[in-house]
């Protein structure tokens, strides 16, 4: 797989995508001698309260890699104090978001560093028993991190006494059986306590009720993945990265129409074509791009003009009226149907809906049914305002992002590509 | 009631029972070892594992028919998978299908007769910069090519590891800690 290439603002090395983490570390001494590694969670142990780490990650700016995009640090900060509940940290493996593997390249390359981030946010929350939900279908992934887990142990850097810090934490996977929802948080709780994975409303957050009833944050691999360089160094150099509100790197999946599709660690603040053109390679067929899904399919759909002037940022993407997600980024060229690419998003999220609420149930099968109508030619140009307004049913009316997920994809596609929708309906075939 | 798991499968249960505060966390293990053990999860699988675990059966239930994984009907003992989600999609996902459900003669969701192959769509498998993206059991295959499906079905007929996958068929040893 294409990896490694670095686009940054300035001058600057990666973070995530090292030279050293290209070759993959996969073991203690390379992870050490390559990276210092469990350096930053020495320092940790050794310098800081749990209060401090909780702190210095909120200045890094470090916001979740998983799709929502919120404070890291901030989030640790709402775990309750002194409840007499033990605190739980997991972390969220369950990648599954379509155009997303960029958890899975992390897994494989540097499972070591997520072992350290994980240590250091269980320090900062106060949490002594870890778990790492992981698909089942990242089987080799799972053997290699248990592999490192079980190395971790034999150094003293997971178990009793941590380090000799008196600090201790158990670290356990925990595979899930195939379902997309389980990657929603609050789906991933109830898979983790021998549930159906069916979301749960909020508030109450996880991190006041969450894993058995007691405060639980839910990380990303990439999230975590970040944290041992912020403990090693510190947190205004890893804000020296990025714009004012997004700071440090972001790592981009990126696949479909590029040249070469891969996984590439991006500064942000950069402009979109330094992903899809320097890194990617420009488009693959000799024709030009029109759309992208920019941050997996569940993030609304932007063309390629307006992809093509702005940069990848949090901010940038609000104003574009779409998301960062998981850095899935998929991308179409001038002879790829919206059509089509809707029919194929609109089975994907009818087929991995978990059913719990009718909205969401019935809506995204109310969706596949007029997209497959008008894909075959038999639609009418009604059909294309029904489906907008059946979206427009489903968004915000379900307990969890699933249903907003599901309909982004679908009604910017037809709001930007309208006529591609007309085309197909009132007898114009393919 | 003659079914019982074997000494194998309760040991590997009881050295996770240790890594949860809640044993009914063990759910999801127990029903993946049972499938392994029995094949598939039928009713007479399901009430086993519900009474081991201390569960409701209408819970066990309800877990074993939510998950894609878990199966309540019986399967090949072989199964592949072909992603087909979109960018898989645009990089040639339909063409392998295509391919080995005529080569198979069977259509999605269906298993070979002679009970060698269960063919099955799949959704994104996190593969999508080496699109197409294929399982053989737990197998990954990336950047798949249709010319590969008739290699993929002969190994599988004569007992062989079909080559070039991710080399581990078998999944993920749940509960096996440095077991190798």
């Amino acid at each position: 797989m294409n990896a490694g290439p670095f686009r940054s603002l300035g001058e600057k090395p990666p973070i995530l995508m090292t030279p050293e983490a290209l070759d993959g570390m996969l073991t203690l001494d390379s992870y050490r001698s390559m990276e210092s590694g469990y350096e930053g969670l020495e320092k940790v142990l050794k310098e800081k309260t749990p209060a401090e780490v909780t702190d210095d990650v909120t200045r890094s700016g470090l916001r979740g890699r998983g799709g929502a995009g919120f404070s890291a640090g901030m989030k640790w900060g709402f775990i309750p104090k002194d409840t007499g509940k033990p605190v739980y940290l997991v972390c969220n493996a369950d990648e599954g978001e379509p155009g997303t593997f960029k958890d899975r390249w992390l897994l494989r390359h540097t499972p070591h560093r997520l072992i350290e981030g994980i240590l250091i946010a269980s320090y900062a929350i106060g949490c002594n028993r870890a778990f790492i939900y992981m698909r089942e279908e990242f089987a080799m992934e799972a053997i290699r991190l248990q592999a490192c887990l079980d190395e971790a142990r034999r150094e003293g850097l997971m178990g009793a006494d941590i380090l000799g810090s008196g600090w201790e934490c158990e670290i356990s996977i925990f595979t899930g059986a195939g379902a997309y929802i389980c990657g929603e948080e609050t789906a991933l709780l109830s898979s983790i306590e021998g549930r159906r994975g069916y979301p749960r409303v909020r508030p109450p957050f996880p991190a006041i009720i969450g894993l058995y009833g007691c405060p639980t944050i839910i990380n990303n691999v990439e999230t975590l993945s970040n944290l041992p360089v912020i403990a090693r160094r510190d947190s205004d150099w890893y804000a020296s990265y990025g714009t004012d509100k997004s700071t440090g790197t972001r790592l981009f999946s990126i696949s479909g129409r590029v040249a070469r599709p891969g996984v590439y660690e991006v500064e942000m603040g950069v402009p979109w074509s330094a992903l899809l053109d320097d890194l990617a390679g420009g488009p693959s067929r000799n024709r030009p791009f029109k759309a992208l899904y920019p941050g997996g399919s569940s993030t609304p759909m932007l063309t390629a003009e307006e992809a093509g002037g702005s940069t990848i940022d949090f901010e940038s993407a609000m104003d574009l009226g779409t998301f960062l997600g998981s850095g899935g980024t998929i991308v179409l060229d001038s002879e790829d149907d919206i059509v089509d690419a809707t029919l194929n998003v609109a089975r994907f999220y009818n087929n991995e809906s978990c059913g719990q609420c009718t909205p969401c149930r019935e809506g995204c099968r109310w969706i596949l049914q007029i997209v497959q109508r008008i894909a075959s030619g038999h639609g009418t140009a009604e059909d294309i305002d029904l489906l907008l307004d059946v979206t427009g049913h489903i968004e915000g009316n379900t307990i969890c992002a699933f249903g907003d997920g599901a309909v982004a994809p679908i009604a910017s596609a037809v709001v930007k590509f309208r006529s591609e929708f007309e085309a197909r309906v009132g007898g114009a075939q393919q | 009631m003659g079914l019982q798991f074997s000494v194998h499968t309760r040991e590997i249960l009881e050295a996770a029972r240790n890594e949860y505060p809640e044993p009914r966390s063990l759910l999801i293990l127990a029903l993946k070892l049972a499938e392994k053990e029995f094949g598939h999860l039928s009713n007479e699988v399901l009430s086993h594992v519900a009474s081991e675990l201390e569960i409701p059966e209408s819970v066990v239930a309800g877990v074993a028919t939510f998950y894609h994984n878990l199966h309540t009907q019986p399967r090949g003992k072989h199964v592949i998978s072909v992603c087909r989600t979109l960018s898989c999609d645009l990089a040639g996902g339909r063409e392998v299908a295509e391919r080995f459900i005529e080569l198979l003669g069977i259509d999605f969701g269906e298993t070979t007769k002679d009970g060698l192959i269960t063919l099955q769509s799949a959704e994104c498998l996190a593969c999508c910069g080496t699109a197409p993206a294929v399982q053989v059991d737990f197998d990954y295959f990336e950047s798949f090519r249709p010319q590969q499906c008739k290699e993929v079905i002969e190994a599988l007929r004569q007992g062989r590891q079909p080559p070039g996958g991710s080399g581990v068929p078998g999944g993920w040893p749940d509960g096996q800690k440095g077991a190798e």
